[in-house]
């Protein structure tokens, strides 16, 4: 009878004192267990995703020079000048001066309420903004052209403000023009 | 006086009766403490090493995410969404600024020459110098821009009678520049 008491109180020893404390251990690992294979779940798919986004990124080379003549990696001034020289050319004027001033890279402005706001916010770098002041001298009707070619230019060209003033010589369709042109670059890292 | 058989018989089994019960009871706690024993032992050294292991299993893995996918491609990846981004947000901030000077020559009263024109996009500001031929063209012109919904405000200064008689003036506009330039939709015909 003692070996019997002897026997049940040790089970219930057992159980109490070293299976229960260690199940609930026991239930804390698994816990950790559980959200680690969750987060390899997860991290599997976005890896999948990345390699297969990477693929099409590689495949896509032309979308890319598209892209990045609209809207070069650098500020790539060196273009610009370029590419509005030939438009100064392509519209018979003449380019007097010009100059230039960059503005600091600026985080893009988000609005929360718009639906086709980007989710990753934090993966877009800020942008940066080079503004050219043009004078040139022609035809009214060749400024014209010329802004219409400018606005309409592969690389993107916001005009800010134009004045036209006739020259001194009146009597001759001849303006002075007075450009203001900004234009933008993708911004170094954050 | 003897007892009857019957009780006899009775008090002859009892002790029997007896140890087979506390054999019994016997077997019971030694089942309850093997229960017990064999529950703690397998949780403790079965269940909690293979949750262990696989939780170093699955940091080995995470750890393994990091190579997976080269920086050199993190990188490209990441430049060329917020390139896509950056230039989808500006491309909806882009104005056609050349409509603007379409809309002036529309507006132009038939008596009324304009000599220079500095335009402003930013500040929705259009200022305008003229010449017209009587005093009455000078207002006729004021009401042409009075009247159009687009403009906002319009202010007339400088106002003087030349030596040829006409007269020249400076107007001022304050215009919803997007509307003059962006063509309105038209609803499609059924």
């Amino acid at each position: 009878m003692v070996l019997v008491l002897f026997m049940v109180v040790a089970a219930f020893i057992v159980f109490f004192q070293f299976t229960q404390p260690e199940y609930q251990d026991i239930q804390v690992v698994r816990g950790e267990e559980f959200a680690r294979r969750d987060f390899v779940e997860k991290q599997q798919s976005a890896i999948t995703q990345v390699k297969k986004l990477i693929a099409e990124y590689e495949d896509s080379v032309d979308f890319q020079t598209l892209v990045s003549a609209s809207f070069p990696g650098d500020q790539d001034i060196y273009s610009a000048i370029a590419q509005m020289g030939g438009l100064v050319a392509l519209d018979s004027l003449t380019l007097q001066t010009f100059s230039i001033t960059e503005t600091k890279a600026q985080e893009l402005q988000i609005s929360s309420s718009d639906p086709n706001s980007p989710k990753n916010t934090n993966l877009i770098r800020p942008y940066g903004t080079i503004t050219f002041r043009l004078q040139i001298v022609g035809a009214y009707e060749d400024v014209k052209s010329f802004l219409s070619h400018i606005e309409t230019n592969i690389r993107l060209f916001d005009i800010g403000s134009v004045d036209i003033r006739p020259t001194s010589k009146s009597n001759l369709n001849l303006f002075n023009a007075s450009v203001e042109v900004a234009t933008y670059y993708q911004g170094s890292n954050k | 006086m003897a007892l009857p058989q019957k009780v006899v018989d009775q008090l002859s089994r009892s002790p029997i009766r007896t140890q087979g019960a506390l054999g019994q009871l016997l077997m019971l706690g030694t089942i309850l403490l093997a229960v017990s024993l064999a529950v703690y032992l397998g949780l403790a050294f079965g269940y909690r090493p293979y949750l262990e292991s696989e939780i170093s299993r699955l940091d080995n893995k995470i750890e393994s995410f990091t190579k997976s996918v080269p920086p050199e491609d993190q990188a490209k990846l990441v430049r060329f969404y917020s390139q896509i981004v950056n230039l989808k947000s500006l491309l909806g901030k882009h104005v056609v600024f050349s409509p603007i000077f379409a809309w002036i020559e529309a507006n132009t009263q038939i008596n009324t020459s304009f000599g220079g024109i500095a335009i402003n996009q930013k500040n929705n500001q259009i200022s305008i110098d003229a010449v017209s031929k009587t005093l009455e063209d000078v207002s006729e012109q004021l009401l042409v821009f009075e009247k159009i919904p687009e403009v906002k405000e319009v202010k007339i200064s400088s106002v003087s009678q030349q030596e040829n008689k006409f007269w020249r003036f400076n107007l001022g506009l304050v215009v919803d520049f997007k509307s003059i330039v962006t063509p309105a939709e038209v609803p499609p015909s059924e």
